[in-house]
């Protein structure tokens, strides 16, 4: 079945990654010009760090889970469904590991198509029916498609960079640079991180109604993933994974608190239930 | 002391619940209550909690803190400063009832000398099957349940079980969207490690 392109979500996409892009530049420029060469250090490093994490990113996420890798024989259903929906998506079958947790979630990761890991808790494979897994797998595999681990690695590395200058560039070019260039640096670092931050978490949210498209694309049933995300969620969608510190840092920097608010909404990662859940009703209005 | 003041919430419960003031140390003895209660269920404090604060230049009024502390109490006492620039001072002591103690007096101690704002967070850890964790936050002035598993990951299930429990003993945060954790610097540590 032909589907038709959210034009209004891949604009929206493209715009934040262009406004990303332009960023990113204009703070390398600023980095170059004041510091000169002393940046290279900061670059590379963070550079090799994040493409070690992301070549490694299945047994990375995997292990914080404590999620393992799971044989056919173990989990043959599971196995079944993520054969189906992969071939239905068009990938290569992804391995498929389980973790051992109450808490209903799943999650993709992997460098590429073809190392690619979904993995899934017992505690949603306790919660859902038969449908409702079926769009939850389906939403992991758009991920994989969508290649996102790749989309998000990039997008936040010179984020990454700006935030070590934040928190490390007085001791590293305190001494050198007597012309005031590292106060620069460090303001450029701080301009660069705060706004990246907003960019990034609305290119993920981005990132996940385009899975939540993906995923009815793959099923052909918008509302099993919606009905999904309601037993998920519930009151527990609420407590959130950013940390205290976190906050109370970039509460620092605004003047209403950033849980609250339109601000509240700049910091998610993920949209509300309430807005995917919308979505995937317009779109099996679209299928009847 | 710690039942009169529970008693007085209590009554006051329909002021205080909507609007209530930045954080209070007294709120911190309230622990020792709570832990009696964390029994009943089957969990035991490990015998350690921590205050968790940003002070630009720490180091004197954490040395200052420290010799306070240990010459009013016979509790050790550790300090450090964690990844994200925020220091930590981490009591251990035999009773809840003890740490809770401490914890009010240090939190006063750091309220009194003008770094009330400073303050961001006190806890308190408890072990059953897996570690469980009251985390205070001086910003809203209510406790809150913190169970982490793994990397960046927490069992919501248990914290609202949690929550149920001592919703009579402590005053709970009830807008379940300010429960930010506090994750440790590697999985498995305490937040405070």
């Amino acid at each position: 079945m032909n589907w038709q392109t959210d034009w209004g979500l891949r604009g929206r996409m493209l715009v934040t990654a262009g406004l990303l892009a332009v960023l990113y530049i204009g703070f390398v420029v600023v980095l170059v010009e004041v510091l000169n060469t002393a940046p290279v250090v900061a670059l590379l490093l963070v550079g090799g760090l994040s493409f070690v994490q992301y070549f490694y990113s299945d047994s990375l996420a995997l292990r914080s889970m404590g999620a393992s890798r799971v044989e056919e024989a173990e989990y043959p259903d599971l196995h079944q469904r993520v054969t189906r929906l992969a071939q239905q998506a068009d990938l290569p079958k992804p391995d498929v590991a389980v973790a051992d947790s109450h808490t209903p979630n799943a999650f993709a990761t992997g460098r590429n198509q073809e190392n690619a890991v979904v993995c899934v808790t017992t505690g949603l494979l306790e919660t859902l029916d038969e449908e409702e897994l079926d769009g939850v797998l389906a939403h992991e595999l758009a991920h994989i498609k969508n290649r996102d681990v790749m989309v998000m690695t990039i997008a936040s590395f010179l984020s990454t960079v700006a935030f070590m200058v934040v928190r490390y560039g007085a001791f590293f070019g305190g001494g050198r640079n007597r012309n005031g260039g590292i106060v620069v640096a460090i303001g450029a670092s701080l301009i660069t991180w705060i706004v990246s931050f907003l960019l990034i978490r609305a290119l993920s949210r981005y990132r996940e109604y385009a899975a939540d498209r993906g995923a009815a694309q793959i099923t052909g049933n918008p509302s099993a993933l919606a009905s999904a995300l309601l037993s998920i969620s519930g009151k527990m969608d609420r407590v959130p994974s950013d940390d205290l510190r976190e906050q109370s840092q970039m509460n620092a920097f605004f003047i209403i608190p950033v849980s609250s608010g339109v601000i509240g909404k700049l910091f998610r990662t993920h949209p509300t239930t309430e807005n995917r859940i919308e979505r995937l009703q317009e779109l099996q209005a679209e299928l009847a | 002391m710690g039942l009169f003041d529970r008693m007085q919430r209590l009554f006051a419960t329909d002021d205080t619940s909507d609007d209530r003031p930045a954080g209070d140390p007294e709120d911190l003895l309230d622990i020792s209550a709570a832990a009696l209660q964390m029994e009943t269920i089957g969990y035991e404090p490990i015998g350690e909690a921590a205050l968790c604060f940003q002070i630009d230049d720490a180091e004197t009024t954490i040395d200052e803190l420290r010799s306070v502390v240990e010459a009013t109490t016979d509790e050790a006492v550790t300090a450090r400063e964690d990844t994200y620039g925020f220091q930590w001072l981490v009591f251990r002591a035999e009773t809840a009832e003890t740490l809770a103690s401490v914890l009010q007096f240090a939190a006063s101690a750091l309220f009194d000398s003008g770094h009330r704002e400073a303050l961001l967070a006190a806890v308190i850890g408890f072990v059953d099957e897996q570690r469980a964790y009251w985390i205070y936050s001086f910003e809203r002035g209510r406790f809150y349940p913190f169970v982490p598993t793994g990397d960046e990951e927490r069992d919501v299930t248990e914290e609202f079980k949690l929550r149920g429990s001592l919703l009579g003993e402590l005053p709970v945060e009830d807008d379940e969207s300010a429960w930010h954790p506090l994750w440790p610097d590697r999985p498995g540590n305490h937040p405070w490690e």
